[in-house]
């Protein structure tokens, strides 16, 4: 059932990040929400949870928006997994999680995005590129995490998602 | 086995790595149409955002309006009731007369193409990316719609079609990184390429004995079979010569505002006819 509610979250998100979200941009960037919400719950659900939640995420808007398929899928992926490797050994409650967190994940995105639009071609002003979209993309995406986080950890901590997905807690 | 099973997620993660790498290099080429689990996905999102974004744009209009009568509420302390009714009227007589000269346009853009179809479109839901500028629009495979048709609205050319689902379609714009155009600048009919870049602004290159001028009009060429020849692009808004340059720099001021754009036109070819009409002037 609380797989229904994730799936959810990610599909009210994309539809938000698609319309509603066009307005909040701000030097013309927009936050990356999903990023934001595959940090939280990667942190909260563990590693394979946070790779299958990210490739989720980011199948849904390579579908809908994307040419070709598949980018933005693989690097929530891979962000999900690695947030998830780390989220036993760290303390879930503290503020500097997702912001780290989220620097990390934006920061894999636009490695993995610049990367494979060298191979299939794209010329990227690299430069100009990280000043006019990474870095205050970067910054944008840590605050909005925050309270991304800071939500979605309440109803964790409501033991909604938890005892829905049938996950042991942790001691 | 127990190893194995120890290293499972690094396992899981390497293939389904893999399998994602694969996918992109299948998207990565021309397809005439894509997956029926895209389309699906598609036909998930598109009524869900296409409510959102009606909702949106009538709090816009309606936050814009409510803005007006204030600053005019202001200034003018007399206005009553029956002026707000005659207001709400002009407002209505307003939308209805841009609507006319929208429909008008469209009715002379039909006249210089009547080579062309004109499906109706409402952008439905932009890329939340933010290095792109793609654009989800309502209609699709079964309008007709098929992949690399041209979007144009009114003012002028917009991009073409790169995806068709069942019910929607994705559009890259031109001021897109991704999108190029062959265009030809109308006045003096030299030749060049125009492509979008990381600041959503129109770039393109010309021979450097091109005798152009700030504010020349920029039109397709009708080269690369995607464009027609002739659609409005824009006018030349700066122009750079460097010394050695092999090719003069311009920029183009493009004759749609692509961040207001709210309804575009499919340009469907009718069999038959020639692709591409007359330059306009």
């Amino acid at each position: 059932m609380s797989g229904w509610i994730i799936a959810l979250i990610l599909l009210l998100n994309i539809i938000l990040q698609a319309t509603v979200f066009q307005y909040i941009a701000v030097l013309g960037i927009k936050p990356d929400t999903a990023i934001a919400i595959v940090v939280a719950l990667s942190t909260f659900l563990g590693k394979e949870y946070g790779m299958v939640i990210g490739a989720a995420a980011g199948m849904l808007q390579d579908i809908v928006f994307a040419k070709p398929v598949g980018i933005t899928t693989l690097s929530y992926m891979l962000a999900g997994y690695f947030i998830g490797i780390n989220s036993d050994k760290i303390f879930k409650e503290h503020m500097v999680v997702p912001l780290a967190f989220s620097a990390g994940a934006t920061l894999l995105k636009y490695s993995i995005g610049i990367f494979f639009n060298y191979v299939l071609g794209v010329q990227i002003p690299l430069f100009a590129y990280i000043r006019q979209y990474f870095l205050i993309e970067l910054i944008y995406n840590c605050l909005v995490s925050v309270v991304v986080y800071r939500a979605l950890y309440l109803i964790y901590q409501k033991r909604f998602l938890r005892y829905r997905l049938r996950i042991k807690k942790k001691r | 086995m127990s190893k194995l099973y120890k290293n499972r997620s690094i396992i899981m993660v390497a293939v389904a790595a893999i399998i994602i790498i694969v996918i992109i290099a299948v998207t990565s080429v021309d397809r005439d149409r894509i997956s029926a689990g895209e389309s699906i996905v598609g036909s998930i999102i598109k009524p869900a955002a296409g409510a959102v974004t009606a909702v949106v744009n009538s709090i816009r209009s309606s936050v814009s309006g409510i803005a007006e009568y204030r600053s005019l509420k202001d200034t003018n302390s007399m206005l009553n009731e029956q002026i707000i009714l005659l207001r709400a009227q002009v407002r209505e007589m307003e939308a209805l007369r841009q609507e006319n000269h929208r429909l008008r346009e469209m009715l002379d853009f039909k006249d210089v193409h009547s080579e062309f179809d004109l499906i109706g479109c409402s952008i439905i839901g932009k890329s939340p990316d933010n290095t792109s500028s793609i654009f989800i629009i309502n209609k699709g495979a079964e309008n007709g719609i098929v992949k690399n048709m041209p979007v144009v609205t009114s003012s002028g050319l917009v991009g073409q079609v790169i995806d068709v689902g069942s019910g929607w379609a994705k559009v890259l714009p031109l001021n897109d990184q991704r999108s190029s155009v062959s265009v030809l600048i109308n006045r003096t009919r030299d030749t060049g390429i125009l492509k979008g870049d990381i600041n959503f602004e129109l770039t393109g290159s010309i021979p450097p004995d091109a005798a152009i001028v700030e504010g020349d009009d920029v039109v397709t060429s009708g080269m690369g079979g995607i464009y027609p020849k002739g659609l409005f692009v824009g006018k030349i808004n700066e122009i750079k010569t460097g010394a050695g340059r092999l090719l003069k720099t311009i920029k183009v001021e493009p004759a749609v505002d692509f961040n207001k754009v709210e309804e575009v036109f499919v340009l469907k070819h009718i069999e038959g006819l020639p692709f591409g009409g007359e330059i306009v002037d």
